[in-house]
């Protein structure tokens, strides 16, 4: 493009704001309120600071560091620490963004307040909510907190994903590792595939006698193609998975004896790694911001709740499917929500844009698969027709290792963004 | 409407009030805050997800429109494989200009 449309580019903007277009702009003072300081809620406030200075922001989320879950997969199979998932949310002693250390307990969308567990009350202008998942303890059945300890799910990093690495240490050679996979949708869908992989690239080299069964309780998943063609090639015979219609879904666990039952058969593994299944965070059950489905229904180009006003939602608690419950969705939807928002603090309308996501699995420690999509959001999030996929199901290993450092600058970069 | 279609509109207005104003009666810090919740910031925003500093698939600051320009429209016309090949994909003619403009902008500003 020529130099004289992009001065008109860059003097209009400046232009449209001194002719009163955008009056309420940089001095609108919202009381703006964020539950949870992960992907979401920390992208968000970090963002929205810096979009809207003079608004009042206050993230409600008890610690100030993180633990992420993208890579974690590799801390398990004792390819990386676990100090490298952990982030200081930095940016809040950067930014005037308020930091409460406590648990929200409910939203009174009615008097638009946050009630905290210690009860007091923090009143909003708008809250921004994003929360995560939570498990549906008692599906399986006999699949409770105290399982979590001898079953762990490794779903939410930190203590959980030392758990499991710890167990896949100390595991002896020839021990079978039973890894069960959720109905979708839930977080990270190829996430169980990644971590049967590196846990499958540990064991060819540490405890070569021994096995992992998946046990699925869908029919397909992420990446499919994919994964399988590198199972058949690196990990032949270490890997079995089981589909829903052959006997894959786990129905019961008795966590006493570390015992799993399927429909037709039981299973004592060395390691029994649960994941169970998931719905939008506590909060968001609580508040009445979950539909029939357990998770939250919002307007995809607003993110504002279909079920509360002057609430919105983001990330992993959302139905916003095709866009999966991953970090870079939970990231895209902070920024794309916090100009939404500034533009409406400043009198100019609704836009509907496009929206992208991209997830990296490591198929090995130093090689990775991905699979991307573009989503537009208007009236509803949908595919854009010949856009988006995986990679190539037949690849040369440097293509497979370029994905893999891909991966790790990703992480770092969007770990920059949202915490730093 | 697609969001390409409003950006047209939006700049087209843009361009109209320029005429009548000198670039010169601007307040310094009055462009970045209303660039930043543009239409075109939205189409950008995800660029930032993966493009840092330091990153392995390259700082998007400092490069030119015109080279941010040719690289997008080559990942959108060519069959390669690559993220960003996959991504483009999505991504209209006017899409990728917009995009460009907004992202070059940076460097264009150092250069002139």
């Amino acid at each position: 493009m020529s130099k004289v449309s992009r001065r008109i580019f860059l003097c209009g903007l400046s232009a449209l704001s001194l002719s009163g277009k955008w009056p309420s702009f940089a001095q609108a003072k919202p009381k703006i309120v964020v539950v949870g300081g992960g992907f979401g809620g920390s992208s968000f406030a970090k963002q929205m600071s810096t979009l809207l200075p003079s608004a009042e922001i206050t993230l409600i989320d008890p610690s100030p560091t993180y633990f992420a879950c993208p890579l974690s997969n590799l801390v398990i199979a004792n390819e990386r620490s676990l100090s490298q998932q952990k982030f200081v949310k930095s940016f809040l002693s950067r930014s005037k963004v308020m930091h409460v250390q406590s648990v929200a307990k409910k939203i009174d969308g009615q008097k638009k307040k946050v009630i905290l567990v210690d009860d007091a009350q923090l009143p909003y202008d708008i809250l921004v909510v994003s929360p995560g998942i939570d498990f549906k303890f008692g599906v399986p059945e006999g699949y409770d907190q105290t399982s979590t300890q001898i079953m762990p799910h490794g779903w939410k990093a930190g203590e959980q994903t030392e758990l499991l690495g710890k167990a896949l240490a100390n595991m002896e050679n020839g021990g079978v590792i039973v890894i069960s996979v959720p109905r979708a949708p839930f977080r990270c869908p190829p996430g169980p595939y990644e971590r049967a992989s590196l846990m499958a690239h540990y064991l060819q080299r540490n405890k070569p006698k021994s096995k992992i069964l998946i046990l699925d309780s869908n029919e397909k998943f992420s990446k499919q193609a994919q994964f399988t063609a590198e199972w058949s090639k690196n990990y032949k015979n270490i890997i079995e998975w089981r589909s829903s219609s052959n006997d894959g879904t786990l129905i019961r666990v008795d966590r006493n004896t570390k015992t799993l039952y399927t429909d037709f058969e039981v299973f004592r593994p060395a390691i029994a790694n649960v994941i169970p299944p998931q719905q939008a965070g506590v909060i968001a059950q609580r508040s009445g911001l979950t539909d029939s489905t357990d998770w939250c229904p919002i307007d995809s180009v607003t993110f504002e709740s279909k079920l509360q006003k002057d609430v919105y939602i983001l990330g992993d608690a959302t139905i916003a499917a095709p866009m999966p419950k991953s970090a870079y969705s939970a990231n895209m939807q902070a920024k794309v929500c916090a100009i939404q928002l500034a533009r409406k603090m400043s009198g100019l309308d609704e836009q509907a844009t496009i929206l992208t996501n991209t997830c990296y699995s490591f198929v090995s420690p130093d090689t990775a698969i991905s699979i991307v999509g573009v989503y537009s959001n208007e009236s509803k999030f949908s595919s854009i027709r010949n856009s988006g996929g995986a990679s190539p199901v037949v690849a040369q290993n440097n293509e497979r290792e370029a994905e893999a450092r891909q991966a790790k600058s990703w992480f770092s970069t969007i770990t920059q963004e949202a915490f730093a | 409407m697609t969001p390409s279609n409003l950006t047209v509109i939006i700049s087209a207005f843009t361009f109209l009030v320029c005429c009548s104003q000198s670039p010169s009666e601007d307040k310094p810090d009055s462009f970045p805050l209303t660039e930043s919740i543009s239409n075109v910031a939205l189409l950008a925003a995800t660029c930032s997800g993966c493009h840092s500093a330091d990153s392995v698939v390259g700082d998007l600051n400092n490069l030119t429109e015109q080279h941010i320009y040719n690289a997008l429209t080559s990942y959108n016309e060519d069959d390669g494989t690559t993220v960003m090949h996959r991504l483009m994909k999505g991504y209209q003619t006017q899409d990728i200009q917009l995009i460009s403009e907004y992202l070059g902008q940076t460097a264009s500003i150092d250069n002139e």
